[in-house]
């Protein structure tokens, strides 16, 4: 970016075509058996909470009988909307997550992201920063995140 | 592991590495007992291959043929491989812990309550990812019990990402064993 182009940016509130309170397209996802095992299989987490729901029914970790979703799957997901409106060379700085409630089979997961800062320090330099939420199928809020992203393009 | 998930397992890692999180519990270290600061470094360097990529970015949907497709990725992306999903640090981080004294969610009865991940420079295919593990804090709030590991990750001595991992663990090894022998 020149600094021409920056300055138009910071002259009309906005860093490469964006302005605060800007949503992505969302990303929705199943919660099914196959999805968590899949997961596990790439994360290479295989903890019980997620492929045993035999155990899931004894040990009841997250109070209630099924397996649960990875939250690492939650956060994957979160980025991935960003990945798909930017482009996957787009880079992903700083990632801060909380995650709220149990993600269970059945469940349909929607994954948000809007821009809440500008950060224009230069070539080279710019970032934003998103607020990311994950709710279920009710609604609920099942995770929230917040990621600093610079732009490769 | 139920012959269902064995299904899935494709990889060179997904298929040597131990995925029985109920077996060798007695050994892993618990909360109670947990040594703050002391850095352990993993037994194995993470070996970043096109199908670990390619496996990764499939099981999330990504459909972007930089994250998806070889021959597009040698022609069109910047490193001339696959584009690594950023989360790709997590089964670096699982690959890790795998000879390490139970950390992370490989402790039965652990729960995830959140994490915090600063990427210094985007991994890529060919990367020898080590990975040193500090544990370096324990708290509890609300009756729970929490821990959180350090891990960085460095290729050729050049530190790429900071993980900070936290989870909730069962308290002690009985505690442990409670969930471990349900």
């Amino acid at each position: 970016m020149n600094t021409n182009a920056l300055t138009t940016d910071l002259a009309d509130g906005s860093l490469w075509g964006l302005t605060i309170g800007e949503e992505l397209p969302p990303i929705t996802q199943h919660v099914t058996q196959e999805f968590i095992d899949r997961y596990a299989a790439a994360s290479l987490d295989f903890n019980p909470v997620h492929v045993d729901p035999d155990w899931c029914a004894r040990a009841q970790v997250f109070g209630g009988p099924e397996p649960v979703l990875h939250g690492m799957a939650q956060l994957s997901l979160l980025c991935s909307v960003v990945l798909r409106a930017w482009g996957a060379t787009t880079e992903i700085t700083k990632i801060e997550a909380k995650f709220t409630k149990p993600m269970w089979l059945g469940e349909t997961i929607t994954y948000t992201g809007m821009v809440t800062e500008l950060h224009p320090l230069g070539e080279g330099r710019d970032y934003v920063v998103l607020a990311m939420k994950a709710r279920d199928s009710v609604g609920d809020v099942v995770g929230v995140s917040t990621l600093s992203v610079r732009r490769t393009t | 592991m139920t012959t269902r998930v064995a299904e899935y397992l494709e990889t060179e890692k997904q298929r040597s590495c131990s995925w029985d999180f109920l077996a060798g519990w007695e050994g892993y270290e618990t909360w109670d007992t947990v040594e703050i600061g002391r850095p352990r470094q993993s037994a194995q360097k993470f070996l970043l291959k096109e199908e670990d990529v390619l496996y990764y970015n499939r099981a999330l949907g990504e459909t972007d043929p930089l994250m998806v497709d070889p021959d597009y990725a040698r022609m069109h992306s910047p490193s001339g491989t696959v584009v690594a999903h950023p989360l790709i640090l997590t089964p670096i981080v699982f690959y890790a812990s795998a000879d390490d004294t139970g950390t992370w969610a490989r402790t039965p009865g652990a729960r995830n309550p959140g994490q915090r991940i600063e990427i210094l420079g985007p991994l890529q295919v060919g990367d020898e990812v080590a990975v040193t593990i500090t544990t370096v804090d324990r708290w509890i709030r609300r009756g729970k019990h929490y821990i959180t590991n350090l891990n960085e990750f460095r290729v050729d001595e050049r530190l790429v990402a900071r993980w900070w991992g936290t989870l909730i663990i069962p308290p002690t090894r009985e505690a442990v064993r409670a969930f471990a022998e349900a």
